[in-house]
């Protein structure tokens, strides 16, 4: 969101619903705590009271400005017969006794940019875990199971500047800049109020236009926890308000890619070809079975997907299963002229040059610089592959594969040397 | 089969190009096999050892089918293929739910009118079969019931009922988890094991033990030009929700009511009392107008009215009822359809619902599933001085209510119950009359 430009970000009732939309989301489904990032007196506290309103839920205010430990979540304190007893703060207390009642409560964390240094180790600890001195506001992994319903939402709010960076990574920032739209309807139908805000116009424009966006979200474990709890809500939600709680949990290009991704078409054969990279016996097996320009194909979308997806230590057994995958028949029948004849045609297919191939010429021979010794090239090197050089016919393939299985060879005999 | 090579030839020459190349490359099959029954009319399996899929298209069906119907039998079952409906993943849940989201992804990848093709041979079809099984009578009247419907999976009524998103494309992985676990009280759908070829089941049948050669082969298929022809081919459809280059005529099918709704609906249409009432003139059509649009009849200055009605249907949700339940709900659209204001009372041994609904109203979940006594529900209506009461139940009572005064009744019973007063119409009890689904093609057999 750092880079959203603040004419397209949504106003008004937009704005309203999409943040009401977030704030239910990630309350449910994650461990981040929406945050109101906005500058003072734009309504970020009006908000999250009508959404309390709304859900019918008691609403909280805390004020994290300036507390000390003790009066931030409560402390431990000894009673007159000598008894260690947790005195938790007033709003957690409450809270407590409205969940344990069944009711809803929404709490307002307000000024979060401002926590005393010396609160934040158990602020983070009530952001994380929803607990105070190790008391739950509720049965998280009931929630998390889907046993029982969220009662207490979290809602923070913090001004721009400077913020803890812990503190930063558990909260998902929803912008609250300055919004015109907002002003009118605060207005409702007061002529004299319409007039000053048309006076103002220009301040208020002025105003948004310098607004200080909130810091780009990290994509971290918790936007998955998210992404992994919520999806079945998230599939159901309208596009837009899908985005806003997408663009909330990574940065906003990312985002953008998953919805596009999302839209997408899903006749891709990721799942397959991860599955051959993941068993390259299989894959050998059915390459050797492939005709030969399938077996170009298929394993050429093994080795580039091996490396788009960030497989890399699988694309030398990859490579190794194409090349068994073309020479199969020579190592099925290896007293049959023709099949070896028929292995190195379909050698020279998978060897020939071709300007699409570049690129998987480069991944191979880097995967080649890193291949260990294998058995197949020893036992290449010594039986079938050497005799096809008297065979005649295509000597590029040939010599390209007898001096990879010679290279492979020698370096199997130092190691063992 | 003598008239082998000819059908071979029919489905040949059925296949746009792209997806025609894919067989060339010996990695995907076609066999035609015989088969009685008019369900399954294509699958796909996986054989140990060969090394490429065999879709399995019934003799039968293509002889009966058109152009547009092979194609689109054959583009389902590639989808299947090209998807991956034989993956760990797929096989992991067996319920309905995971038949429907991979029908639901593949009939994607269908243009419309071909699965309107499908429907309509699979449709003639399993009538032609009850014509031959039953006698061409009871075929008649099954058929006027609407019980001999065949119907693909269409995939945005799947996304509708899972509630996914309108603005994203019907994905098994974004499908299943929304409709999983369903139906939840129901054993899986598969057996499992051998014999799978002839149970009921989406994706591919794949044979034991040659999952891995089988991703191999979808692998390849997927990545080889060929197939990547073919691929675009399909996503091509996708794309444009159809070719726009269907020309098959397509018949009209009026959906027919089953004969206890078609009596329920006379048993109302009675009920409600019309008047004539005189048409105020300014709201009466303008003659010159008439006259120049060719329209003009005689104008009386009256009109047919219906007078407001309330009738009550009383539901049994005793634990007997379970099954059937679902029949309800068809009956309170219809009234509500119909302009009737409708009193909804359920119950087993007391009244658990009881609501007062009008056109538009949401219609409330039936609660109950205890014991069975509907006289507390009769009287619960008798309350309300209806015109009409309609009862449905399965009639496993221990009494009949006694008759309540002022009201027209309706039962609504299954065949063999015999209340002691009002009208009755039978419903076909559970057992054999549920929705089935022949998921090899995608197809639902309604039926009712």
């Amino acid at each position: 969101m750092a880079d959203e430009p603040s004419h397209c970000y949504p106003q008004g009732d937009e704005l309203l619903r999409l943040a009401r939309r977030a704030v239910l989301f990630l309350n449910e489904h994650s461990t981040l705590v929406p945050a109101l990032w906005g500058p003072s007196s734009e309504g970020k506290t009006h908000f999250v009271r009508s959404l309390a309103r709304e859900m019918g839920a008691h609403f909280l205010h805390v004020i994290l400005q300036g507390l000390k430990p003790d009066d931030a979540l409560g402390a431990q304190i000894m009673t007159l017969d000598a008894r260690l007893v947790v005195a938790h703060s007033w709003w957690f207390q409450e809270a407590k006794e409205l969940v344990d009642q069944g009711r809803k409560v929404v709490i307002l964390l307000d000024e979060m940019d401002k926590v005393d240094p010396e609160i934040v180790a158990s602020v983070l600890t009530f952001l994380r875990d929803r607990t105070a001195l190790g008391v739950s506001l509720e049965d998280e992994e009931a929630i998390r199971e889907g046993r029982a319903q969220r009662l207490a939402y979290l809602v923070a709010a913090c001004n721009p500047g400077a913020m803890d960076e812990a503190l930063r990574r558990r909260l998902a920032f929803i912008w609250w800049p300055t919004d015109v739209q907002r002003y009118y309807q605060a207005a409702a139908g007061s002529e004299i109020a319409r007039l000053a805000i048309e006076a103002n116009a220009q301040g208020l424009a002025q105003r948004r236009r310098e607004a200080e966006p909130p810091p780009a979200p990290d994509f971290t474990l918790a936007s998955v926890d998210a992404l992994r709890r919520g999806q079945s809500e998230l599939v159901r939600l309208p596009r837009e308000e899908r985005a806003f709680i997408l663009s909330l949990l990574m940065p906003q290009e990312a985002a953008a890619k998953v919805e596009r991704e999302l839209q997408a078409l899903p006749l891709r054969p990721e799942e397959q070809l991860d599955y051959l990279l993941q068993h390259p016996d299989e894959a050998a097996r059915v390459l050797g079975r492939l005709p030969a320009p399938e077996l170009v194909a298929a394993g050429a979308s093994m080795v580039l997907h091996a490396d788009r997806s960030g497989q890399m230590e699988r694309i030398p057994a990859a490579f190794i299963a194409v090349l068994k995958g073309a020479v199969a028949p020579a190592l099925e029948r290896p007293d049959d002229p023709r099949a070896r004849q028929e292995a190195l045609l379909r050698l020279a297919a998978w060897l020939e040059e071709r300007p699409d191939k570049a690129e998987l010429r480069r991944i191979c021979q880097e995967a080649v610089a890193r291949l260990g010794p294998d058995p197949f090239f020893a036992e290449a090197a010594r039986d079938n592959f050497l005799t096809f050089r008297q065979e005649g016919g295509l000597p590029k393939a040939e010599g390209a594969l007898v001096d990879f299985c010679r290279a492979c060879a020698e370096e199997e005999a130092r190691s063992h040397g | 089969m003598d008239d082998e090579p000819e059908l071979r030839e029919k489905v040949t020459r059925s296949l746009p190009p792209r997806l025609a190349g894919l067989l060339e490359s010996g990695l995907v099959a076609i066999e035609l096999r015989s088969s009685k029954l008019p369900t399954n009319h294509a699958l796909t399996v996986y054989r140990k050892g060969d090394f490429r899929f065999t879709i399995l298209l019934r003799s039968e069906t293509v002889r009966a089918a058109g152009e547009a119907a092979i194609r689109g039998l054959i583009r389902h079952e590639l989808g299947h293929i090209f998807l991956g409906h034989f993956a760990d993943s797929h096989l992991e849940c067996q319920r309905l739910c995971n038949t429907l989201a991979e029908e639901a992804e593949v009939n994607y990848y269908v243009p419309r009118e071909e699965l309107m093709a499908i429907d309509a041979v699979a449709t003639r079809l399993l009538q032609e079969f009850a014509a031959q099984a039953l006698g061409e009578d009871a075929a008649r009247i099954l058929a006027a019931a609407g019980g001999l419907h065949a119907r693909a999976v269409y995939p945005e009524e799947v996304a509708a009922r899972a509630g996914l998103s309108p603005d994203l494309p019907p994905l098994w992985r974004l499908l299943h988890p929304l409709l999983h676990p369903w139906p939840e009280e129901e054993p899986p759908l598969l057996p499992g094991g051998e014999g799978q070829e002839a149970g009921l089941c989406g994706g591919v049948q794949v044979d034991p033990d040659a999952l891995a050669e089988a991703m191999g082969v979808a692998a390849a298929i997927a990545s080889s030009p060929r197939g990547q022809g073919a691929l675009s081919e399909l996503q091509e459809q996708a794309r444009s929700w159809g070719s726009g280059q269907g020309r098959e005529s397509i018949p009209w099918q009026m959906p027919s009511l089953p004969p206890w709704a078609q009596k329920l609906a006379e048993w109302a249409r009675r009920l409600a009392e019309r008047e004539w009432r005189r048409r105020r003139s300014r709201l009466r059509p303008r003659l010159d107008v008439l006259r120049s649009t060719g329209r003009y009849l005689p104008d009386w200055g009256r009109e047919r009215r219906r007078k407001e009605a309330t009738v009550v249907l009383a539901v049994d949700t005793s634990g007997s009822m379970a099954q059937d339940l679902h029949y309800a709900r068809p009956a309170v659209e219809f009234l509500l359809a119909q302009g009737f204001t409708v009193r909804f009372i359920c119950g087993d041994v007391e009244v658990t619902v009881d609501e007062l609904l009008r056109p538009g109203s949401p219609i409330p979940d039936p609660a109950g599933g205890g014991g069975t006594d509907i006289c507390p529900l009769v009287e619960r209506a008798q309350q309300y001085s209806p015109k009409g009461i309609a009862i449905y139940t399965d009639a496993a009572i221990p009494r009949w209510p006694p008759r309540p005064e002022g009201a027209s009744v309706l039962w609504i019973v299954p065949a063999g119950a015999r209340p002691p007063y009002g009208e009755v119409a039978h419903w076909r009890p559970a057992g054999g009359a549920g929705p089935r689904l022949t998921a090899a093609v995608g197809t639902e057999i309604q039926a009712c």
